[in-house]
């Protein structure tokens, strides 16, 4: 397979997430709103901006017919898009939300924040479900973390969180219970010669399609910290055992992985993400390595397939492109 | 002019007993500054100038400050309820961006010539505040880290070495000050008796400044190897260690309060690195906080001994960041329009001085540079701006001629 870049566009903010919902793509942006975003495949007349937030949008997610964003300023909210209008808004973290997900049925969204906390929500009502807790509410060396992201298992049933230094937290979503503890440390660098600070993170998760797998993506050591310096990577795990399954580490690429998404039925992994440039990887899941590794036009925050998987649509540091996706004899 | 301060040449020798009646005065004040400094840029949107309607200004929300109206990061509410005890200047414009020459310029308030290097704030300071009778150093540097400690090299240039940095970066106390272990402290002291009769009975045959300086240099060595337990922050009751927290920061913020509070003239804390060219924000979640707590905690401490009215605190670092966020979500270096914190001795509490535009990308009110900055911690502490030094004949006025402090935040 191979990445045709079709389409690009320049634009002032930063768009960190991107959502199909009904027949237009939206995604949420630096300067607080939920932008329409005009792919190719857009048909119907753009609806207008969304704007009810008051930092960052950092999370989009369709569920049950209803879309709910999340951002920086701690708000969960639901939207009205015919209307344009916010239907209900609630303080869902008492710090940054970082990313919001849908279970495979739709029933259940759960957000994660700074909080170090993980909530499950109910996506008819809005209710809370469940409170998880089980992240370090500080960094080994007494600073600050994050919780940046988080993924349902296909059959809904497992809740994977993902942290700063390097934790991976499998939750019981029926029970709310902690099922087992992940370990990639070496997403997280502290340098404590050189700089005194920190850098990394996992910012990326998903599961395979057969549930064999865990995806995590993030970035490999870092010499130095004042930059996203570290060779792109992606560990894999067996959600079962808790195993580590697999590892690549980009010779291509330096950054994050921002976002990845199974293709061809789980026997391939795509991958975006950047530092001051952006890529794009495809990666066999059988072997770990990758096949096709170009630039993007953009650092890309995320990313989204179409239903053929033909098509690939990302937002990210100020532009959007779309990319064909197409076979070529090297796969 | 003052410029019986002393004939100094440029080959680093001292002039140890300055006879000036100012000068007496201010020495026996026992006046010092600590100086915070920021190494690598700290960021001021996310620290003491926040711009949150800006495109470009980030995702950190604003908070209201102890002086009403002004808002700063919300990473910092314990310095937002301190605000009124503070002078923050918001309109730096120093106009280097270059790490090392960026420091150099700060901590020497001007740029040096190709024949000439200035001595920097620190061996100024240590000149002008340091008693002659002194058992402690005169200027103390931390900066643990190893990134941009060579930055700038510290230098008392013709001011000689008598004004050098203690420098301690590898270990909080300095090394070699402990008298060795196979020697007693009876052979010690006794050793340090017949050292004093032979250099009197020279010195009663032999009158020079040579001799006199000889003389003084085994004092202060004396008087450093007693001054041992400053550097030992177990010696503060836990109650204050705990308030200053864990981190080495802490400690040394601690370490500077314990240096000032015993009469060191100039201390600088390095706290390194804050240069985020990528992930900015992510860097102050991590950096700011600290800072926030380590240097309210600093404040409080010297306002409950009485220390703020003969002790200035100065935070800043060689820059600001930019008015932009590049694509790793960093922000890069930025000198045209930035921010200090001061306060204490000679500045004016709760002080605001200049303004930057909406986006923070130009000063637009109260321009200040690096010379400007310099003259007021020099007058904030009671040293005239406009005074000489001399090297050789060249009178050397300790700012260039023609910069003012900014007379409005003094006292």
């Amino acid at each position: 397979m191979e990445f045709k870049l079709v389409k690009e566009e320049k634009r002032e903010d930063i768009l960190f997430c991107l959502q199909r919902f009904e027949d237009t793509w939206l995604a949420g942006s630096s300067d607080h709103s939920i932008h329409p975003i005009p792919f190719s495949d857009e048909s119907s007349p753009l609806p207008s901006l969304l704007q009810g937030h008051q930092s960052y949008v950092t999370g989009l997610k369709s569920a049950a017919g209803r879309l709910w964003s999340v951002g920086y300023d701690r708000l969960l909210n639901e939207w009205d898009l015919e209307k344009g209008r916010l239907v209900s808004s609630r303080l869902a973290h008492r710090k940054w939300i970082r990313n919001i997900t849908a279970s495979p049925d739709e029933t259940q969204l759960a957000t994660v924040g700074d909080d170090m906390v993980a909530r499950v929500w109910n996506a008819r009502t809005g209710q809370l479900i469940h409170e998880l807790q089980g992240h370090a509410h500080q960094t080994p060396q007494g600073f600050s973390t994050m919780l940046y992201t988080c993924a349902f298992s296909p059959d809904g049933k497992t809740l994977a969180t993902a942290d700063r230094i390097g934790e991976i937290l499998l939750w019981d979503t029926h029970s709310g219970t902690l099922k087992r503890r992940l370990h990639a440390p070496i997403m997280y660098t502290f340098d404590d010669v050189q700089r005194l600070r920190s850098i990394g993170g996992i910012r990326s998760l998903c599961f395979s399609p057969d549930q064999n797998e865990l995806a995590v993506g993030g970035m490999g050591h870092v010499g130095n910290v004042d930059g996203l310096g570290g060779k792109a990577r992606i560990e894999w795990f067996n959600p079962s055992t808790g195993q580590q399954t697999g590892l690549f580490e980009s010779d291509t690429h330096q950054g994050l992985i921002e976002d990845m998404h199974y293709h061809q039925g789980g026997s391939h992994l795509i991958a975006g993400g950047g530092n001051n440039k952006g890529f794009l990887m495809y990666l066999s899941t059988s072997t770990k390595k990758a096949i096709h590794e170009p630039e993007a036009p953009m650092h890309v925050h995320q990313f989204q397939l179409n239903a053929g998987q033909n098509r690939m649509f990302a937002v990210g540091h100020q532009k959007t492109a779309e990319w064909s996706i197409q076979s070529n004899q090297r796969t | 002019m003052a410029g019986a301060s002393g004939l100094i040449g440029n080959t680093g020798s001292a002039h140890l007993f300055d006879q000036e009646p100012m000068t007496r005065e201010l020495k026996a004040k026992g006046r010092s500054v600590i100086l915070v400094w920021l190494a690598g840029g700290s960021s001021q949107f996310e620290t003491w100038d926040p711009k949150p309607g800006s495109p470009k200004g980030g995702p950190f929300s604003t908070i209201p400050t102890s002086i009403p109206g002004l808002h700063i990061s919300e990473l910092m509410p314990k310095m937002a309820k301190r605000m009124h005890q503070t002078c923050l200047i918001r309109s730096l414009n120093t106009k280097d961006s270059g790490h090392d020459s960026a420091s150099a310029l700060i901590m020497r308030g001007r740029k040096d010539e190709p024949s000439l290097k200035y001595p920097d704030m620190g061996a100024i300071l240590a000149k002008e505040l340091a008693r002659t009778d002194s058992k402690v150093p005169d200027y103390v540097s931390f900066y643990s880290q190893t990134e941009g400690r060579n930055f700038s090299k510290l230098t008392p240039s013709f001011l000689g070495a008598r004004y050098a940095p203690m420098e301690l970066s590898d270990h909080m106390t300095p090394p070699n000050l402990k008298r060795l272990q196979e020697l007693s402290e009876i052979a010690h002291l006794s050793r340090a008796d017949l050292q004093q009769v032979l250099s009197q009975q020279f010195a009663s045959q032999h009158s020079s400044d040579m001799v006199k300086s000889h003389a003084s240099a085994f004092a202060r060595a004396q008087g450093l190897m007693s001054s041992e337990s400053l550097f030992d922050v177990e010696k503060e009751p836990r109650s204050i260690r705990e308030k200053y927290g864990p981190t080495q920061f802490g400690k040394q913020m601690l370490m500077a309060r314990r240096l000032a509070e015993s009469g060191v003239p100039f201390i600088r804390v390095g706290r390194a690195w804050w240069d985020s060219h990528g992930q900015n924000f992510e860097t102050h979640q991590e950096m700011v906080p600290e800072l926030d707590h380590v240097l309210s905690t600093l404040l409080d401490d010297l306002r409950q001994r009485g220390m703020l009215d003969h002790t200035l605190v100065v935070v800043m670092g060689e820059f600001g960041r930019t008015p932009e966020i590049n694509a790793s979500l960093g922000r890069d270096h930025f000198s045209r329009a930035w921010s200090a914190l001061m306060s204490g001795c000679g500045v004016k509490d709760g002080a605001v001085f200049g303004a930057t535009d909406k986006h923070g990308k130009e000063v637009i009110e109260g321009e200040v540079g690096a010379g400007e900055l310099f003259a007021t911690m020099l007058n904030a502490v009671g040293i005239q701006h406009d005074k000489n030094y001399y090297v050789g004949p060249r009178p050397i006025p300790l700012v260039n001629y023609g910069i003012e402090p900014i007379r409005q935040i003094l006292t």
